[in-house]
């Protein structure tokens, strides 16, 4: 998207076209998968801030794993759960580049949950694209820790119990209690003015990064047609209507 | 109203044979201007077709929930 701004798209302005910061190629995401709008938030505001020749991506784990072939710009893979280690070693002996990682809820809150709360409480100057669609795409659907309670998924056939598998974790609240955790925030993309709230979301926390502010986070509540089991439109209206319940929207800090 | 202002003309395109039939732009199109269509494209999904191309107020909305980046919306 070309000339127009986020807090006003101005109807006179608009001018909707493909960003540079995305490759020709198509992506190989499933119909209505929430991953391919991020991708193109994300390349918007890499191009709207004019970072391009200065960005390294560190992509995850996940459905998102071949991020490299997507995105016009630098990305790096880190192993599962790993990418606020790998953005942490990148930005600390690269500080002039602009450093995020972009991660599933299996990948930031299961396998690597630990890398996150650490690099957030020593405040890295790095940015996390965190995608939440409550389950393991990749493989096919399985309980995530954000999956919500009653939630039905591979490996929970009868619904999420809290007895055996826990609560649904508030990742932006958990983060938002360390202090070194500077920016976070947490959008969704099921309308098309929920989706331009999370690109200015998006572009408040790399422009956190950009002046040095330290650790920013941006949860993204999205669509996982596939994992979840259900038509592409049923999913948005799911992650719309239910998701947001518990997981509610909006900026949860910024010092 | 000034009837001889030029009101702003938009043209949407869509990529057909990258889309994959979800259907979030159609639910979001403020015309009503947007359907599936009857054939199926090369990746086997029906594709998004524009019903009336002067009919397009430019809101964008189906540029913005496109997933596959099929949609562009030009301001003639
Ligand atoms: C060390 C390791 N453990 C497990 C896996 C298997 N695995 C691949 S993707 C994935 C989960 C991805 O889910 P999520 O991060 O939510 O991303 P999504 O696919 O939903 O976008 C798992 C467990 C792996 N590749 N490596
Ligand atoms: S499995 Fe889910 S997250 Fe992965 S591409 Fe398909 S819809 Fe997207
Ligand atoms: S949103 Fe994109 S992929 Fe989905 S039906 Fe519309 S044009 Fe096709």
């Amino acid at each position: 998207m070309e000339k127009i701004s986020s807090e006003n798209p101005s109807i006179e302005k608009t001018k909707f076209i493909k960003s540079k910061g995305l490759k020709d190629k198509p992506h190989n995401y499933c119909p209505g998968c929430g991953h391919g709008i991020v991708h193109r938030l994300v390349a918007e505001v890499v191009e709207e801030l004019g970072i391009r020749e200065k960005v390294i991506a560190v992509a995850p784990v996940g459905c998102a794993v071949f991020a490299y072939d997507y995105w016009n710009f630098d990305v790096t893979e880190a192993p599962h759960g790993r990418p606020p280690a790998v953005a942490t070693g990148i930005k600390r002996i690269l500080p002039e580049n602009f450093v995020f990682t972009y991660q599933g809820d299996g990948d930031l809150a299961a396998i690597g949950a630990a890398e996150l709360i650490h690099a957030a409480n020593r405040s890295e100057n790095i940015t996390i694209i965190f995608v939440n669609n409550t389950v393991y795409g990749m493989t096919s659907g399985q309980m995530a820790p954000t999956t919500l309670l009653g939630q039905k998924t591979l490996t929970t056939p009868h619904g999420r119990e809290v007895l055996r598998d826990g609560y649904p974790i508030k990742v932006c609240e958990l983060i938002s209690v360390l202090d070194g955790a500077r920016y976070v925030a947490r959008g969704s993309v099921t309308t098309p003015k929920n989706v331009l709230t999370t690109k200015s979301y998006i572009k408040k926390a790399f422009l956190n990064q950009i002046e040095n502010k330290g650790f920013s986070i941006v949860e993204i509540l999205s669509m996982c047609p596939a994992g979840l089991d259900m038509e592409p439109l049923e999913t948005m209206e799911w992650v719309d209507k239910e998701l947001i319940k518990y997981f509610p929207l909006g900026v949860v800090k910024d010092v | 109203m000034n009837k001889t202002k030029s009101k702003n003309k938009f043209i949407v395109k869509i990529e057909t044979k990258n889309c994959k039939g979800c259907r979030l732009c159609i639910v979001y199109c403020q015309k009503k201007n947007l359907k599936l269509s009857e054939k199926i494209n090369h990746l086997g999904y029906k594709y998004c077709e524009v019903i009336d191309y002067s009919n397009c107020n430019g809101c964008g909305a189906c540029y913005l929930m496109c997933p596959e980046y099929c949609v562009e919306i030009y301001k003639e």
